[in-house]
């Protein structure tokens, strides 16, 4: 019989189908959806989220977990209605105009998914109104922006300002492979992060 | 001279095919509409924004690149000869950032831009300017390409690489370095500017990159068609897979620059390394860097093209023995592997983000040291040298021989920064580390640095069509 630990266990070692059939079998022996996710889900990526950290698990990893982790929601969603859905928070996510690199985007996407934020994905190439319309529509905690390109971060400031200008009552957070804490620090972004996972942990920090 | 092969004839045959295969079945994006309408026009299926390539278009065009092309510079003994047999250093491209043993790790300025582009200039083993050693952060992001093939030309008689931030920059940047030489039509058989478009991994071309490999084909100037993969995140983990698909986008992009102008130069450029998987980021100081370089060398040598692999690369964040060994290790296989044209050859460390003043002169050693093994050994009656040992005989030396002094110079490379003094010598000279001396040898560089001579009504024609 399926229980809650294999569920957990099938999160930890990233085994997709695995999660898959687990999760039905525990819906239909008639577990709570809630303990499916709380006991189950959630707890395999609590125990993803250290031995990722101390270098024990490896992205590639960490992102088939999230995967495992996502088919058993998928499971479980439609059983809970949206206010009973355990959420650390949502999250707008994208790149800023003149900028087509997506791959570090996605990747922090998936990243602060695993970690329980709902993520608003909206793309490249990203104009500041684009943003600010989102935000507006969503209503998420955090705002996060990436860029690759020098000549495009200049963009992120321009979208911090409209988000002022607006009035807007969310964090900014920039990210990419050229962008500093110096340069967050400098255009008023409330966080920056090196990389993905330092991304969910920072978001964590800013919702907590 | 390449010298190490990693992969067999057939293995390299199958890479080959792979890519041919991913041209046909999978296609290459190209957002940019000028870039599709000539690929339709040359025979490619054009779906979308997805071109797909019959193999035999790619085939054809590949045979129309030259495998041999001279770069010209304002100071014609520095002129360079890009072929598949030579190794041409260059210097590092677009760090935002520098560093140096001073003031630490900052955003680059135009301060900084000029330095380094004047050590580039100084330094002996550096053929071609970048023309983009650090990024002049406080110069407005739309005058920058201007401005800096402007500087590059300005403070350095050494050939240059251009502007490829799309078809209008990069044509400025071409008309630019043409009027040094006489207009564009005397450059158009006398390349006199390179430039490295690159692509959107996986399978893509943005709008800027197929703008410029539009317009230095239009005026027949040399470019690198590169790709940088990152393998494991933006292609496949596997070396093999990732060198498949790299191939593929870089042919790409060579048929769309014969198509514009049969015969225009290009240089094979591969530069792909691995993730770095505990963060799923670039890293560029690793063994899989050199793997990259070997079979990328051979492929290049398979297409009879010249070759741009890898460089003195670090992921480091300072100038210190991580920077050194990953350097001299990445560099090493780039020059046995074949390269012809090593971007990046000296300065870069922090994953291409960081150019540091230190590691310029570190990589001018190693560059200096690797010149040296390329040159071989001379094998003649001369250098056998069975009358000199004949003549000392057992328990003499050689060291007061005229033999020793007719030959040491060209046979033993002399360091320009080495410590090679007894330790009572160096502790008596400062008991100076690698870096400290290497901070000292920057600043001495720029201490002794003369601008070359420009002519004026030129350089004001420059600094028009600059601003304009």
């Amino acid at each position: 019989m399926a229980t809650l630990t294999d569920l957990c266990q099938s999160i930890v070692t990233g085994n997709v189908a695995q999660a898959k059939e687990l999760t039905q079998a525990l819906v239909d022996a008639g577990t709570a959806p809630l303990e499916i996710i709380n006991d189950g889900l959630i707890a395999g990526m609590n125990i993803v989220g250290p031995r990722f950290k101390n270098g024990e698990m490896f992205v590639p990893e960490v992102l088939m977990s999230a995967k495992a982790m996502a088919v058993g929601m998928e499971i479980v969603k439609p059983l809970l209605s949206d206010t009973d859905m355990p959420s650390k928070g949502t999250i707008v996510l994208g790149t800023v105009k003149g900028d087509l690199h997506d791959i570090g985007k996605n990747l922090v996407g998936m990243m602060l998914e695993g970690s329980g934020f709902k993520v608003v994905d909206l793309g490249i190439d990203i104009a500041p109104e684009k943003f600010v319309e989102a935000i507006k529509e969503h209503n998420p905690q955090i705002v996060a922006m990436s860029a690759l390109l020098t000549t495009t971060m200049p963009a992120m400031k321009d979208t911090i300002d409209l988000i002022k200008e607006e009035g807007l009552k969310v964090k900014c957070i920039v990210g990419g492979a050229p962008v500093s804490q110096g340069f967050a620090d400098e255009i008023g972004a409330d966080g920056y992060a090196p990389d993905a996972a330092s991304a969910a942990e920072l978001c964590t920090k800013l919702v907590g | 001279m390449q010298r190490y092969q990693i992969l067999t004839q057939n293995e390299i045959e199958k890479i080959h095919e792979t890519s041919l295969r991913i041209l046909e079945e999978v296609g290459v994006v190209f957002s940019y509409a000028p870039a599709r309408e000539i690929l339709a026009k040359g025979g490619a299926k054009v779906d979308g924004q997805r071109v797909y390539f019959p193999p035999a278009m790619v085939e054809e065009a590949l045979k129309k690149a030259p495998s041999s092309f001279k770069l010209h510079a304002r100071d014609p003994q520095k002129d360079v000869v890009i072929d598949t047999k030579t190794t041409t250093y260059v210097g590092p491209y677009g760090s935002p950032y520098v560093i140096d043993l001073d003031k630490g790790r900052r955003e680059s300025t135009l301060e900084d831009f000029i330095n380094i582009t004047k050590l580039e200039y100084m330094m002996d083993n550096i053929d071609v300017m970048s023309h983009i050693p650090c990024e002049p952060n406080d110069i407005p992001a739309e005058k920058r390409a201007a401005e800096m093939c402007y500087l590059t030309l300005k403070y350095s008689d050494k050939p240059l690489m251009g502007s490829v931030l799309g078809y209008e920059n990069a044509k400025k940047n071409i008309e630019m370095a043409a009027l040094v030489f006489g207009g564009v039509d005397v450059i158009k058989e006398k390349p006199v500017i390179i430039s490295i478009p690159c692509t959107l991994t996986p399978l893509s071309y943005d709008d800027k990159m197929a703008g410029a490999i539009i317009a230095y084909a239009e005026y027949r100037q040399p470019q690198l068609i590169n790709s940088l993969c990152i393998a494991g995140a933006t292609t496949p983990a596997t070396v093999a897979g990732t060198v498949a698909l790299q191939n593929a986008e870089i042919l790409a992009g060579i048929v769309l620059a014969q198509l514009v102008s049969e015969g225009t130069p290009i240089v094979y450029s591969a530069s792909s390394s691995n993730a770095e998987m505990r963060y799923g980021t670039l890293s560029i100081g690793s063994p899989e860097d050199a793997v990259f370089s070997l079979v990328n060398g051979q492929l290049a040598k398979y297409y009879n093209l010249p070759c741009r692999i890898s460089g003195a690369l670090s992921d480091s964040k300072c100038c210190d023995t991580q920077a050194a060994y990953e350097s001299a290790v990445t560099l090493t296989m780039a020059q046995m592997a074949g390269g012809n044209f090593i971007l990046h050859a000296a300065g870069i460390i922090d994953g291409y983000a960081t150019t540091s003043y230190e590691k310029m002169m570190i990589d001018d050693e190693i560059i200096g040291m690797l010149r040296r093994i390329d040159r071989g050994v001379t094998v003649n009656e001369d250098t056998l040298a069975f009358d000199v040992i004949k003549e000392v005989g057992p328990q003499g030396e050689f060291l007061s021989h005229e033999h020793t002094f007719m030959h040491f110079r060209s046979e033993f490379y002399q360091p320009v920064l080495s410590d090679r003094q007894n330790a009572d010598q160096w502790e008596k000279n400062g008991a100076l580390t690698a870096e400290q001396r290497a901070n000292a040898r920057w600043k001495k560089m720029l201490e002794e640095y003369v601008e070359p001579k420009l002519d004026k009504d030129i350089d004001a024609a420059l600094i028009k069509l600059k601003d304009s």
